[in-house]
Parts: C-alpha cells; sequence; structure tokens
C-alpha cells in the first residue's frame, strides 16, 4: 500500500503544555484509521498537524499537496453567520439545492454536523481525508450515512483518518485504530475485516483494554 | 471543487446585511449633500472615511481560532495568497462605495476634479483601510477601527488633536516640523481632507510607505499564526 501521510517523532507543546509527545505513525491510501482517546489526548491536534493547520514542535510530516486534502473539525468550526446553502453551494456539495437557505447559527447541531460534512466529503480529488469526531451529534440515519461515504472514500482510494469516542462505529468500518493517551500512541489494534462487526467491536474493546493497562490515562475514552 | 481563496473569503467575512443598509444610508446622505450644498462634500466623504475604519476592521484571528478557515487553509499552500484575499474583500466594500461617492460628487459638481478621486485623498483611503485591517488581523473585529478612534477621541478630549491639526497644515521649516506633520498625517489622517493644503509629496510618499509595511505586517501574521482552535 501506498504511504499518504507519515508522522515522524512529531511533538506539539502549547506554551509549557505538551500535547503530543514523539508521534510516529504512517498512514496508507486506501484505508480508514480510527484515533480514540479520552478528551485532552491530543487527537485533535494530532489530526490538526497532518492537515498542516498546527505546526509541529518537533519532528517531520510528510503529507500529500495540499489540494488532495479535505478537513472537517465539527459544527463547532462552522461559521454560524453564514447561511449552510451558502457554505455547502462554495463547496460544490451536488446536494447543495436541497440544503436550508437558514444561517448555521440557528439549525440543530447534527444538522450543522451533517452538511459540514458534505461539503468536507464534496471533493472528488481527495487523497487524505481528515474528520474530527464526525459522528458527534448525528442520529442513527446520519451516522450511517456518514459511515458508507467513509466506506466510498476508501474505495475510491483515499485515506481516511477518523478520531472518535464511538468504539462501534470505528469497528463498523475501520481498518486499523490506534489509542493516544496523554499525546502519545499507547496501542494500536487492526480490525479485521473477515469478522462480523460484534466480533470487531469486541477485538477492539480488547485491545483498547489492553492499551489502558499500560496508559491509565485511557479510561473513559471511549463509548 | 476547492473555491479560490478570494471567493471563500468573500462569503466568509464578507459584508453583512447591516453593512448595506450603512452603504445606503451614507450614499443618501452623499446625494443630498451634492444637490444642496456641493460645498460640503468633504464632509460626506470624512464620514465614509471613519465608516471604512469599521468595515475594513474584519479581523482575523477570531475567525482562525474558531476554525472558520480551516478548509480554505488546508487546502491552500500559499498563504499569501490567503492573506491578499483577506485584505481585498476586508476594503473591497468600502472601495466600491466611494467609488460611488466619486461618481456623485463628479455629476454633482461639473468641471471640477472629484476631491475623492485625488490621489493624496485616494493614498489616505487605502492607508486608512490597510491599517485597520491590519490592526484588526491582530486584535478582532473591529479592533483596528476602535483603537483608532479611542485614540482621536483621546486626543480631542486632551486638546492634542489642535496640535495636530496645525502641525499638518503649517509649513514645515526644520526637521522637527517635518516630523510633526508625518506624525499628524499618519495618526490624523482625516486632515488630509479636511486640510488639503497641508498635503506634500513627502508626506504622501511616507503614507504610501507606512501602507506597504502595514500590509506586510499583517500579511506576515496572517502566514506565522498556527490554525489552534480554541476549544473553550
Amino acid at each position: 500500500m501506498k504511504p499518504v501521510a507519515r508522522l515522524l517523532g512529531v511533538s506539539k507543546r502549547f506554551g509549557r503544555r505538551p500535547a503530543l509527545h514523539d508521534v510516529t505513525a504512517t498512514f496508507f491510501a486506501g484505508e480508514i484509521v480510527g484515533l480514540v482517546g479520552p478528551n485532552g489526548a491530543g487527537k485533535t491536534t494530532a489530526l490538526r498537524i497532518v492537515a498542516g493547520l498546527v505546526t509541529p514542535s518537533g519532528g517531520e510530516v510528510t503529507r500529500p499537496a495540499a489540494a488532495g486534502i479535505s478537513y472537517f473539525g465539527g459544527e463547532h468550526t462552522l461559521p454560524y453567520d453564514l447561511s449552510a446553502r451558502r457554505w455547502a453551494t462554495l463547496w460544490q456539495d451536488p446536494e447543495a439545492g436541497a440544503v436550508t437557505r437558514r444561517r448555521f447559527g440557528v439549525l440543530s447541531r447534527g444538522a450543522r454536523q451533517r452538511i459540514g460534512l458534505a461539503a468536507a466529503l464534496a471533493s472528488t480529488r481527495t487523497e487524505l481525508l481528515l474528520l474530527d469526531e464526525p459522528w458527534d451529534a448525528l442520529d442513527a440515519d446520519a451516522s450511517r450515512w456518514l459511515s458508507g461515504q467513509l466506506v466510498r472514500q476508501r474505495a475510491a482510494g483515499a485515506c481516511v483518518i477518523v478520531s472518535s469516542h464511538r468504539m462501534h462505529d470505528l469497528a463498523e468500518i475501520c481498518d486499523r485504530c490506534a489509542f493516544l493517551a496523554a499525546g502519545r500512541i499507547a496501542g494500536e489494534a487492526t480490525c479485521s475485516s473477515n469478522a462480523s462487526v460484534s466480533d470487531r467491536v469486541a477485538a477492539l474493546v480488547a485491545a483498547f483494554d489492553q492499551a489502558r493497562g499500560r496508559a491509565p490515562g485511557l479510561a473513559g475514552a471511549v463509548s | 471543487m476547492t473555491p479560490t481563496a478570494t471567493r471563500f473569503m468573500l462569503a466568509v467575512c464578507g459584508p453583512s446585511g447591516p453593512a448595506y443598509v450603512v452603504a445606503a444610508v451614507i450614499i443618501a446622505y452623499a446625494m443630498c449633500i451634492a444637490r444642496l450644498t456641493p460645498a460640503f462634500f468633504g464632509q460626506v466623504l470624512a464620514v465614509a472615511m471613519v465608516l471604512q475604519l469599521f468595515a475594513a476592521s474584519t479581523g482575523y484571528r477570531w475567525r482562525l481560532r474558531r476554525g472558520h478557515f480551516d478548509p480554505l487553509l488546508v487546502r491552500t499552500s500559499n498563504r499569501w495568497h490567503v492573506a491578499v484575499a483577506h485584505w481585498l474583500v476586508s476594503i473591497a466594500p468600502g472601495a466600491v462605495v466611494w467609488t460611488v461617492l466619486t461618481a456623485i460628487e463628479a455629476v454633482a459638481i461639473p468641471n471640477h476634479w472629484p476631491e475623492a478621486a485625488r490621489p493624496a485623498v485616494l493614498i489616505l483611503f487605502v492607508y486608512v483601510s490597510t491599517m485597520t485591517w491590519a490592526l484588526s488581523a491582530v486584535t478582532g473585529r473591529f479592533g483596528g477601527a476602535v483603537a483608532w478612534l479611542a485614540t482621536l477621541i483621546a486626543l480631542n478630549v486632551s486638546g492634542a488633536i489642535g496640535w495636530f491639526r496645525v502641525s499638518f497644515i503649517g509649513r514645515p521649516e526644520s526637521l522637527g516640523d517635518t516630523a510633526r506633520s508625518i506624525a499628524s498625517a499618519l495618526v490624523v489622517p482625516v486632515s488630509l481632507i479636511v486640510d488639503p493644503e497641508g498635503v506634500s509629496f513627502t508626506i504622501l510618499a511616507l503614507m504610501s510607505a507606512a501602507t506597504a509595511i502595514a500590509w506586510g505586517a499583517g500579511a506576515v501574521f496572517l502566514q506565522q499564526w498556527d490554525a489552534v482552535v480554541d476549544q473553550s
């Protein structure tokens, strides 16, 4: 498999507070990777470093050309004063015509999340898709839609990296998961594509428990 | 497809509904003055200049910290383009209104080169717009305008604004006079409209240089800042 992005000994400090410490990881084309960890573990920072939005304090980052990267940081990063349709049209979302003209600020969190995700997924040239807690605020239908979209992106050859607390959603579509605790990778698990979803969830939870034994900071990271 | 930086900035930082209302009011005011007392058209320009302080103060960092620019920054390898687009979108609405005011003045006062289109006034317009854009990029929306207006009010209250005005219109006879005249033009630039006789080539050249420095500083800030989203 062709490597799409690579972190080599990457660390990041915000002032005196360390957010990531010596993280090394490689991400390949045609795979979905889950990032699991409690709040403050460094998931968002890691994604934003891979996206090129945040400069690491140390280490090396390799990523595709900017035009091939797509990132969505969650509904709270959308400009609430903007019309949802204008946003969807801006990103040439094929379903923009069906999107409400109302401002993001007056929509529900779920509606904002769905529209933001659709815009991030609209590009046909994505090599690296980075989504921060994408299932957050989505209902069951929208969650299924999102999982389907991510699987389609993988089939098209994109590398998809998602951070989430939702083990079931991750187990359903991920090829592997990395567990982050206190800015370090505490463990990793591969999800067998032949196993049933319930077996995959069980395997992922077992791997997570094992990592938690090594890194107590992981406690409470998942649902 | 990724939108161009300018199209993205226009959607996210473009003029709001109230801005269109204010623009319509100032144009209506200009039409009234041009019809009734065209000799006082300079007042309209002074008011428009003050409003441009606010129009150009779109702010950058507060949106950056909320993640509003994420989709653009991720797909843009050259952040100079982002800086140019943000500056253009910040000053363009005021520039459009200024152009309309120039046209009104040209029609209302025939056989007279419009005040709004004098090179000194155009340099002033770009200087004021760029300075407030750069200041508000750092401080937040309207930050540049509020800071500048607060300075002018403080100068007025302390009586120092009169000193600035005298420094501006007086014939500079020494290096100190020239420095005071330049300081006056940079801090109270509306003097260029109210007291056009104080304008010299040196002042215009220095204002142009100050504009370029302000733009460069603003653009460098825009490039250097990490897009760290405020989680609070």
